[in-house]
């Protein structure tokens, strides 16, 4: 069918690497944005705490204590120092993200084989004016991609041109 | 072929057998029955309620059965324009409508009253959201054929006419229905007959299952069914601790023996019974375009998988099915949507050597082992494998150490056994790619065996911890439209490169994957 079928030799070291590619980070307000939200979750827990604490106090409100400061300090650690981690590429033919704070992965999700995209903005992140755009593949839940803290326009024009991109190949 | 069309109409409306009544009388009586249940739970202690439901029970079985009548009555199917059109519904009438190209799998399975009845139910999957499945529960077999045959066909002609159309020049040449028969033709012909297994075959598969497993559960059940005798033997061994110290140990030694017997047997009949409940005459057939597959002894099912749907096949076997010379074989075709990865994974469990190749070609034709390989880091799975059992052994240790003294020392010989088991593993890990095909190979007492297209990938995920980081190591992930597939402990800079070069060949190829 095709006259200029060719197959030529490919060199592993002259493909195009995904990590040589320029990673975007997101805006500062969206570590803002994750420090109060993951604060508006711990009140709660700790008020709990608090209030049953000073009603009777024994040795299990040290070690329930000792777990929650854990728990408390891994949330925010992980917020604040993952920042740094996170960021995406993106590239003719896909798209990266990377994350992770002590658990680190790298996920590309080629636009040949995204079923759809989307934007969705919460009620927080509206006050802080970010969206999530989040990439459906027909790989399962586990490798749909969602990057959040993005602008609001920045998303807009990521989802159109990925949506462009995708309509090419369905 | 066309003898059954003519006795049996598919393109006007049309009844299922007249047994169907049976089934749906079956069927109206288990929904019942719950409600039944409820009734009973609340009401049983009042003398008056038997009373009632003694006289309550005959009306309520006729209209049951007049209700199951209509079920029958109003149920009608037929094949028009390509369409499948079924009416049905006694209070609320509903008619569904469902387009060929839309049906995605259909299947023919039959339950014990249906079997009973020499009747079997089929199935149409559509893609969409789930619950969107269609079932005509009672019909014969020939005419569950029938109509499975027709709308396949139906299915292949409304692709075929849309590639024509599609390319322009070909329209012109060729008539619909001339390409239709010639295709189906071809299937015919290239019908190859995989496996059927015999009892024997059965037999075999059932012994040489992975009896940790199927024991595992067999302890469950027995420590379950045992703790009720709890009191009676716990009682008999507190008695003899103070007095008949030696004969306590002599019984306990005794019941260790008993249990094992026991566990060995009792895992042997499970897998026996379980394998018989599966595979009981268990065919398989390799198409040119889909595998099938016929199985089970009480629920017996149909399982068609179009080839162009399966992602990925896994080979595995432990050290018995090799020495029979079996192998199984687990088919992954895409999940449609709702659906979970394991409903949808399709087994066969007794493969010879040629059989096997015969699969492997049959749905990935021209494939061979990709010459480039990468190894997975055989010291970390050794580390990794002395760490995990240095954590669970030590405690342990210290433990035994209080009662036994030195002697508990002994048992930090596990650790390094531990570590070579985790060596020999990693040794084994490895995955050799292709632009075509990629090939992951795991294991040496349970082998284990993944070939998977690699423009079938949906995604790529490479993964990393602060202590992998430090030792240059990295996990693998690779996604596809039945699972993920995990591959772990690489080299960084060598895993890097095979997964710019996955992504590389996934976008480069111009096959869809679906």
């Amino acid at each position: 069918m095709t006259e200029t079928w060719q197959n030529s030799e490919i060199q592993l070291a002259d493909l195009p690497a995904v990590e040589d590619g320029t990673f975007q980070h997101h805006p500062l307000r969206y570590r803002k944005y994750r420090n109060l939200g993951a604060t508006l979750f711990w009140i709660i827990p700790v008020l709990v705490y608090c209030s049953f604490v000073i009603f009777q106090f024994g040795i299990w409100a040290y070690i329930v204590g000792a777990f929650l400061a854990i728990f408390m300090l891994f949330s925010f650690f992980g917020i604040n120092i993952g920042y740094r981690r996170r960021s995406y590429a993106l590239r003719e033919k896909d798209l990266t993200y990377k994350k992770g704070w002590l658990f680190y992965a790298t996920t590309t999700v080629p636009f040949n084989r995204i079923q759809h995209t989307e934007v969705s903005q919460g009620p927080l992140e509206r006050r802080f004016k970010l969206c999530t755009l989040n990439i459906y593949t027909a790989g399962g839940s586990t490798s749909d991609l969602s990057i959040p803290g993005l602008n609001e326009d920045e998303a807009q024009q990521l989802r159109d041109f990925i949506a462009k991109k995708a309509a090419l190949y369905a | 072929m066309p003898d059954q069309e003519m006795e049996f109409d598919l393109l006007t409306p049309q009844r299922q057998s007249l047994l169907g009544v049976v089934v749906y009388l079956l069927r109206n009586f288990r929904a019942m029955l719950t409600i039944l249940i409820t009734f009973v739970a609340i009401a049983a202690s009042k003398p008056a309620f038997w009373l009632i439901a003694g006289i309550a029970i005959i009306p309520i079985a006729i209209i049951l059965a007049v209700l199951a009548y209509y079920q029958y009555r109003n149920f009608t199917f037929h094949v028009s324009d390509n369409e499948l059109i079924i009416h049905k519904g006694v209070f609320f009438k509903e008619r569904t409508v469902i387009g060929v190209d839309r049906i995605q799998s259909i299947q023919v399975t039959e339950n014990l009253v249906q079997r009973v009845l020499g009747l079997v139910a089929l199935k149409v999957d559509t893609a969409g959201s789930k619950g969107n499945e269609l079932e005509i529960p009672a019909l014969e077999v020939k005419h569950a054929n029938a109509l499975k045959e027709l709308l396949y066909t139906r299915k292949k002609a409304l692709a075929q006419n849309a590639n024509l159309s599609a390319d322009g020049v070909l329209s012109d040449e060729l008539e619909p229905g001339s390409t239709k028969t010639h295709e189906i033709a071809d299937e015919d012909e290239t019908e190859k007959k995989l496996v059927h297994l015999s009892l024997w075959d059965l037999i075999v598969v059932g012994l040489t299952e992975n009896h940790l497993r199927t024991g595992f559960i067999a302890i469950a059940f027995v420590f379950g069914t045992l703790s009720q005798y709890k009191d009676v033997y716990e009682s008999y061994l507190e008695e003899s601790v103070d007095e008949y110290a030696l004969q306590a140990a002599n019984a306990g030694l005794m019941f260790v023996l008993i249990m094992v017997v026991v566990f060995v047997v009792l895992s042997l009949v499970i897998s026996i019974v379980r394998t018989f409940l599966r595979f009981y005459d268990l065919k398989a057939v390799l198409k040119l375009q889909a595998v099938e597959i016929r199985t089970g002894l009480l629920k017996r099912e149909t399982f068609r998988v179009p080839i162009r749907k399966i992602q990925f096949v896994q080979w595995e076997s432990n050290p018995l099915r090799r020495a029979v010379g079996f192998e199984s074989a687990k088919i992954k075709p895409s999940n449609s949507v709702g659906e979970t990865a394991q409903k949808q994974s399709i087994e066969i469990p007794a493969l010879k050597k040629e059989q096997t190749e015969m699969l492997a070609q049959g749905i990935f034709p021209g494939f061979h082992q990709p010459e480039s390989v990468l190894k997975g880091d055989k010291w970390a799975y050794s580390r990794i494998a002395a760490m995990m059992s240095t954590i669970l052994i030590l405690p342990l240790v210290a433990a035994l150490f209080i009662s036994l003294g030195y002697y508990a020392l002994v048992f930090l010989a596990f650790i390094p056994f531990v570590g070579a088991l985790g060596y020999y593993f990693g040794k084994t890990v490895r995955i050799f790619y292709d632009r075509d095909y990629i090939l992951i190979k795991k294991g040496w007492f349970f082998m284990e065996r993944i070939v998977l297209p690699s423009y079938k990938l949906q995604s790529i995920a490479l993964k990393q911890n602060v202590f992998l980081k430090r030792r240059n190591l990295c996990h693998l992930q690779f996604y596809t439209a039945a699972g993920a597939r995990s591959v772990r402990y690489l080299n960084i800079d060598e895993a890097q490169a095979i997964y710019n070069y996955l992504i590389f060949c996934v976008e480069s190829s111009p096959e869809p994957w679906m």
